[in-house]
Formats: C-alpha cells, sequence, structure tokens
C-alpha cells in the first residue's frame, strides 16, 4: 500500500481539462511522494472540484484515461490501490499473450504495473503504481468500459463529498488541520465519527444486535456485506430472504445468504431495515490485515451526503430529510 | 430396502399429520439459529410454491426431489443438510453456516448476478419509433443531421457539458458554448433514438424543456430525443378535429401518435427505425391508407394498408423453383408474416425487392407451403428442422483472421451469435478468412473455430479469461 500525501496543484494538459467545475486560488505547488506525482489540471490550481459520476447498477464511475487509453475508473473505497483490468493493461505486467498459470478464475490481482499517466476528473497522476486483474466480467455485467478500480488512496489529503443521490463528488483542498483552504463554506451535517484508515481503506464503528464494530466503508459493494463468523446472537437478528450468488473481481461468484438487517446503528442512528449479503469475508480480513466485521456499501451510502476528511480523519454525513 | 422403508414411513408421518390450515410459506422459509442456516418445509406446498422455494434458496433439483418424496436419509447421507421432522407435515433442514458459505468471499467488489439494470449505462429501451415532445421551441433545432441542444438560463455557470448516448456518457467530450441567453452545443446524429443530461458546474440535470424523459434508475430522469427521419403528411382534411398515424412500428396504436395541424393539412415528423413499415391514417375515427402514397398492398386478411421504405433495399432471389404455384419471403423483419411477403416469379427463379436497415436478420422461403433454408446461403442459425437462414445486412464490423491458409474450415462464435456451437462460417479472401456482420453499440466476447479448434483472435491484443481457462477476445463497438 502507498499512501499518497501530496498534492500538486499546476498547469497541466488544458486539452483534457473538462467539466469539473473548479474553484481557483493563485499558485503552484509540486510535491512528490514515494515517487506519485498528482497535479491538478487547471490554469490556477483549485480549492474546490465537482466531478459528476457516472452510475452502472449501483456502481460509481468516473471519466478517466490511462497511459492513453479512455475509459472508466470504477470509484471502490475497498481498494487499498489502484487496480486495472488485464483486458487493456496486460501487457503491463509482461504476460503479452500468454496466460498466467497464476489466475484461477476467482482470485483479484494477477499481476503488477506501473502506469505512466492517469488523469480522472482534473488530477493527473504519473508513475502510479497499480495490480492488474480480468475484470472483464464486471464490463459484460454492466455494459461499461471499464480501465479499473480505485479507491480513496488516489484522494488523500483531501475532503471528499460523496453525494450519490445527485450523482456527484466533490473534492476540496484541506490545510493541515482538515480545515478547506477555499472559501466554501464547511459542511453542514448530521453526524460526526472517527474514521479509522488502515490498508488504505476507511473503516467506522458500528453496532449490531448491540455489539460494537468497525465497517468498511465499501463504494464497490453494491449491497451491505456481513461476516459470516459473527456471534450467533448478532446472526439471529437477521431475517434471511434468500440464498444468492455474488461476484467479486474474479469471474467466479461465492455463495451467500441475502438478509435484513432488524438491530443496527450508528453512533445511536437507527439503519435497521438495509439489506446485506452474509458471507465468509476471511480472504479479505487476511488481505486488510485486521478484523471486522462487514462493510458498508451503496445502501448505507444512499441515505444521505458524506465529507470524508482524509486529513482529519473524520467522517460527516449530513443525512437525507427522510432517513 | 430398509432405506426405503425407514423413508416411506417418515414421509407417511409427515403428510398424513399435516394441520389444516399450514403456517409457514417458501419466502419466510429461511433464518439463522446457534450458527446454523435453517430451512423451515411445508410439505403440502403445491408446485408454484415448491418452484418458488427452490428459486429463493437455490435448491437443486436432486434436493427437491428428495425432499418432497419423503427420500429424507438419501437426503443426508448425500448433502450436507440435516433433515428434522418439526411435527407431522413440517421438516427442518439445517447446515452449519460455515458450511453453507465455505466458496468465500475473496474479492472487493461485491456485485450481484441479478440486479436491476439502471444508472448511466443502462441501455435504453429499444425502439422502433418516436416523436419529440418539448415544451419550448428551439430548444433542440436540427439542420440536416446536425442538431444543436440549447439550455436557457445558467448564464453564472461556469462550464456547462452535453453528456448521452451519443458520447457513451462521456462527461468531457461535448462541452456547451455560452451565448447570450443560455448555453449550446451541437452535433451530428444519425436517426434513432437518444438519452441525455445536462451537466452545469460538474452537477447533472435533465432537460427541463423536454416532456419525454425515462427514470435513470436513482431517483432522477434522462431526457429522451428522437432524431427524425421521416415526415408523416396528410394534405388536406382541414376540417377533421383529429387526425393519427398508426402502424406496424406501434402495433397499430390508435391512440398514440397524433397529427399536427399545419396550413394545409396534418403533418408528424418522427423516427422510424429503418426497414418496411405498414401504416395508416385515422381521420375523425375513420382509417384510410395514405392518399399520397402508390405503394400498398394487401395484408393477407382483407386490408389494405400503406408502406414506406426506409434503408437500402436488398434483393432477396431464390433461384429455381420454376413449377411452384408460389412463394413466399418470411423473417425476422416481418416478424414471420407468411401471407405478406409473395415474391416475383421470373425466368430463373424468384425476387422480392425489399428495404431493411442495418441489422442481422434470419428469414426463409416458403415454396408451396413448404418453409426452405435460402440454398444459396450457407449460414445458418439453428440446426434440422429449427435451422435458418442468417444474413447481415449492412455490416458494421469484419472478423477477420490471417494465417490460416491451410485451413478448411473457419467459423466465428460468441456473445453475439449466444457461443453458437457450429459459429458463423466466414470465406476465404486472398490469404484471409472474412466474415462481415452487424452488431449493435457494446461490448462482445468472441473465438474463431478453426478446423474445429477454438482458439482466440490473435490479431487482437483484448481478451478475458473464461470459465475453461482458454481465454475470450474482447471486441467494442461503439
Amino acid at each position: 500500500m502507498r499512501l499518497i500525501t501530496a498534492i500538486f496543484l499546476g498547469i497541466l494538459m488544458l486539452s483534457w481539462s473538462g467539466v469539473f467545475a473548479l474553484k481557483g486560488t493563485s499558485g503552484v505547488h509540486q510535491i512528490v511522494f514515494n515517487g506519485v506525482q498528482i497535479s491538478a489540471l487547471e490554469e490556477n490550481g483549485f480549492t474546490s472540484m465537482t466531478i459528476p459520476l457516472k452510475r452502472a447498477g449501483n456502481l460509481i464511475l468516473i471519466d478517466a484515461v490511462v497511459d492513453s487509453i479512455e475509459g472508466n475508473l470504477i470509484f471502490d473505497s475497498g481498494s487499498s490501490q489502484l487496480l486495472l483490468n488485464a483486458v487493456y493493461f496486460r501487457q503491463n505486467k509482461n504476460a503479452g499473450m500468454q496466460r498466467s498459470g497464476g489466475i484461477t478464475g476467482k482470485l483479484g490481482a494477477v499481476g503488477k504495473a506501473v502506469v505512466n499517466n492517469l488523469w480522472m476528473a482534473d488530477l493527473e497522476y504519473s508513475h502510479l503504481p497499480a495490480d492488474v486483474a480480468d475484470l472483464g466480467h464486471i464490463e459484460q455485467l454492466r455494459n461499461a468500459r471499464v480501465l479499473g478500480l480505485f479507491g480513496f488512496s488516489l484522494f488523500d489529503g483531501y475532503e471528499v463529498v460523496l453525494d450519490l443521490e445527485n450523482s456527484i463528488m466533490e473534492l476540496h483542498t484541506l490545510d493541515r488541520n482538515g480545515n478547506r483552504t477555499g472559501d466554501s463554506a464547511a459542511p453542514n451535517f448530521s453526524m460526526e465519527l472517527p474514521l479509522k484508515r488502515h490498508s488504505g481503506v476507511l473503516f467506522i464503528e458500528a453496532r449490531m444486535a448491540g455489539r460494537r464494530g468497525l465497517y468498511c466503508i465499501d463504494t464497490g459493494a453494491e449491497t451491505n456485506v456481513l461476516s459470516n463468523d459473527l456471534p450467533s446472537k448478532m446472526l439471529s437478528s437477521l431475517t434471511v430472504l434468500r440464498r444468492i450468488r455474488l461476484r467479486g473481481t474474479g469471474t467466479q461468484g461465492a455463495e451467500a445468504l441475502l438478509c435484513v438487517m432488524n438491530d443496527f446503528d450508528v453512533s445511536k442512528r437507527d439503519f435497521s431495515g438495509m439489506k446485506a449479503l452474509l458471507t465468509n469475508l476471511r480472504h479479505m480480513k487476511n488481505a486488510y490485515g485486521m478484523e471486522f466485521d462487514g462493510m458498508l456499501g451503496c445502501e448505507f451510502l444512499e441515505k444521505g451526503v458524506f465529507h470524508f476528511n482524509l486529513t482529519s480523519n473524520k467522517l460527516r454525513i449530513n443525512f437525507a430529510p427522510t432517513t | 430396502m430398509k432405506t426405503y422403508l425407514a423413508n416411506g414411513l417418515l414421509f407417511l408421518m409427515a403428510v398424513s399429520f399435516l394441520p389444516a390450515n399450514a403456517q409457514h410459506s417458501p419466502d419466510k422459509a429461511g433464518r439463522i439459529e446457534h450458527g446454523s442456516f435453517m430451512l423451515t418445509i411445508d410439505l403440502r406446498w403445491d408446485i408454484a410454491e415448491q418452484n418458488e422455494f427452490a428459486r429463493l434458496y437455490e435448491l437443486d433439483s436432486m434436493e427437491m426431489q428428495l425432499i418432497f418424496s419423503g427420500k429424507f436419509k438419501e437426503l443426508k447421507d448425500s448433502t450436507d443438510w440435516v433433515p428434522r421432522l418439526l411435527r407431522p407435515g413440517l421438516i427442518e433442514l439445517s447446515r452449519p453456516l460455515e458450511t453453507e458459505i465455505a466458496a468465500g468471499f475473496d474479492s472487493k467488489l461485491v456485485l450481484l448476478d441479478d440486479f436491476s439494470p439502471k444508472g448511466t449505462f443502462m441501455k435504453p429501451e429499444p425502439s422502433v419509433f418516436g416523436a419529440n415532445n418539448l415544451s419550448r421551441e428551439g430548444v433542440i433545432r436540427k439542420t440536416g443531421n446536425n442538431y444543436c441542444f440549447f439550455l436557457p438560463n445558467h448564464r453564472n455557470a461556469i462550464k456547462v457539458y452535453l453528456s448521452g448516448t451519443f458520447n457513451q456518457w462521456s462527461t468531457r467530450q461535448l462541452p456547451m458554448q455560452k451565448v447570450d441567453s443560455g448555453w449550446i452545443s451541437c452535433l451530428e446524429l444519425v436517426s434513432g433514438k437518444y438519452l441525455y443530461k445536462f451537466i452545469v458546474d460538474g452537477k447533472w440535470m435533465h432537460d427541463p424543456n423536454n416532456r419525454l424523459r425515462e427514470k435513470d434508475g436513482h431517483r432522477g430522469y434522462n431526457s429522451v430525443m428522437f432524431a427524425e427521419n421521416h415526415v408523416f403528411r396528410l394534405e388536406g382534411y382541414e376540417q377533421a378535429r383529429k387526425v393519427v398515424v398508426t402502424g406496424s412500428f406501434n402495433n397499430w396504436n390508435e391512440k398514440e401518435l397524433q397529427m399536427r395541424r399545419t396550413h394545409s393539412g396534418w403533418q408528424l415528423p418522427v423516427f422510424l427505425r429503418k426497414g418496411t413499415h405498414a401504416y395508416k391514417f385515422i381521420v375523425d375515427g375513420s382509417w384510410i391508407i395514405d392518399p399520397e402514397n402508390p405503394n400498398f398492398r394487401p395484408d393477407g386478411r382483407n386490408n389494405l394498408n400503406s408502406f414506406l421504405g426506409i434503408g437500402d433495399t436488398l434483393m432477396f432471389t431464390l433461384k429455381g423453383f420454376t413449377d411452384a404455384r408460389n412463394v413466399v419471403l418470411s423473417g425476422t423483419f416481418n416478424n414471420w408474416n407468411r401471407d405478406e411477403l409473395l415474391m416475383e416469379k421470373k425466368a430463373e427463379g424468384w425476387v422480392f425487392p425489399y428495404i431493411l436497415g442495418p441489422g442481422n436478420y434470419e428469414y426463409k422461403f416458403i415454396v408451396d407451403g413448404r418453409w426452405i433454408t435460402d440454398p444459396d446461403n450457407p449460414v445458418t442459425t439453428g440446426e434440422g428442422d429449427f435451422a435458418n437462414s442468417f444474413l447481415s445486412f449492412m455490416p458494421n464490423h469484419s472478423f477477420r483472421l490471417t494465417g490460416k491458409q491451410e485451413a478448411k474450415d473457419v467459423r466465428v462464435s460468441g456473445s453475439f451469435n449466444n457461443w453458437s456451437q457450429q459459429g458463423y462460417p466466414m470465406r476465404k479472401v486472398g490469404d484471409e478468412w472474412v466474415l462481415d456482420v452487424y452488431l449493435e453499440s457494446g461490448r462482445y466476447t468472441y473465438k474463431y473455430i478453426v478446423d474445429g479448434k477454438w482458439i482466440l483472435d490473435e490479431g487482437n491484443p483484448l481478451w478475458e479469461e473464461n470459465e475453461f481457462g482458454t481465454g475470450n477476445s474482447v471486441l467494442w463497438i461503439k
């Protein structure tokens, strides 16, 4: 995992300056961290940026160009780092037309690559390390050209505002204390929570059937997910709707039970009634190197406007009036 | 034998003491208790309820057969379900949760196979016809094939973009120009149906001046516009109160397409999918053919219909069969109507000119009542009596395979033909094997079949893994 903690604000590639509405400040800053450069593609830098999101099913996509290939990147906050689609970037892992013997059709990453240039929104990234895996089935299921997945690590240092009801994301630059550097108003919020960061992934504390636990914020999960090794009392609080097949970044699915969460709250705010898949999360816990109870996906994230402050590590949520 | 007896006794006990009103339904059968996944099954469920139960909990046919024929011991021996008789007529199955979900989940992205398609990439409903319905004139202006989209106001916006199915919903390809009274963007469009939105300073909005819209799957709307390719006109009838045009394109709907009054009659600009369409006007309830259109013919049910063709003409030809009394052309292009398209007899055989749009079509000839495939067309779909001749009219993609000069038979098969085992035969052109096809925009996977051996397209760097570990080539059509 490479955390990107530097932001360039500079003048680059005006021709790709797109729809993303920017509010600027003067001055150009250049910082390189871990060999990764980040640049803003606007004359005067920016302090805030509004990015239109595209939706494919419940997935969140953003227009991007990766090493001259145009397509979409999926915003998957469960991803520690950039994961590229082998359909387009196979040669980057020196596989050519040879199939990798390591592919099981189930595992995620099958190779490594370094991206020379990645443009997304009005940001340009250089020398970006990435995993490579076959994501063809996602393209097939969602009818979208998917270049890869990325998580919060590409937005480190920003405040990321996710407003799924209006299909937009905002980025705000922050000072060292996590305050917005621009003139946009501080957000209204109904709830403030500490964010726990681990392996580039964000976790919040929540409570199910009386037990407190950590839950991963996962924009790449079309529905919430719970671990099937939770205590019996927690599992018994679920209503089983059906068995279901689910798909991950591999080509094969896994079995799961689709349930209703009957007793779930975040900071004492009741979120009962959300659906969740109950499945074995052991591989993911191993990948993240920590224990957690589940993942909160799009059904949770559609409950309001989420402000992820990646400097102060706080989550502020402004819930929709009906929630 | 003992197993049989035990099963039979348990089943008899189970069904003979059924309560009058069972309280369990398939959708409430599942629960989790003490770390186990449990299913409660009422053995009196009828077939529909049993099917619903199997669908919800993905029990296979063998498990269902063992459960509802009372073979519980075999069920226990051959699966990891543990059956238990709760009371007469009521069975409980349980298995440890860890076993239930042993497959494990090792991936970051959670997709559901049966998630209803929605969102930006949702394909618009295929449309055979359509007419625009704007609440403000001039917000979509047409000059030839050039369409200008106008968004009034928003003068304080910094950037406005046009995004839609015409540019794969790109958020950056079509910037709008600021003018005095709003924002404008023009682009060339071929006739068809399009979904679109504006993006004002990064925020999506549907066109407020367009009454046609469809839900976008996420609480918002996509605006709908049609790039028109035909104008229905009816001169005269100034005294009529209402004139409607109806036809095969809208299943002869009598209300949908109301024509607009002009200074000398009635008209309606429309989009019609390329091909041949039957139509009529309904003037204050009276059905009439188009008096200005000499092209009309009977529909086989004692009616006359006007016909119009949009697209190019394909000459269907059946050589020989000169002794036949009549030959009819039938295919997917006319919903397999067996009476409509009577072919014309010539010295060498039978012909029928037909206007078609770009696409892939299946067809057959009906020679004196006998259905036959086209003897001069080697490409067929299906087998035996279910084989149809296949043609691709105005194809937009060529499959080309080089370096297989020694091969005797080369075919292509993929997602476009449901991975047909026989594939579509390719023809040898010089040192290449070629097949031209029409493919709608979207993503396709395919392989070549060279003398029976399935291979990747070596000339295409895009490929993905498949379930057999042999890979499939990947193709995007814009």
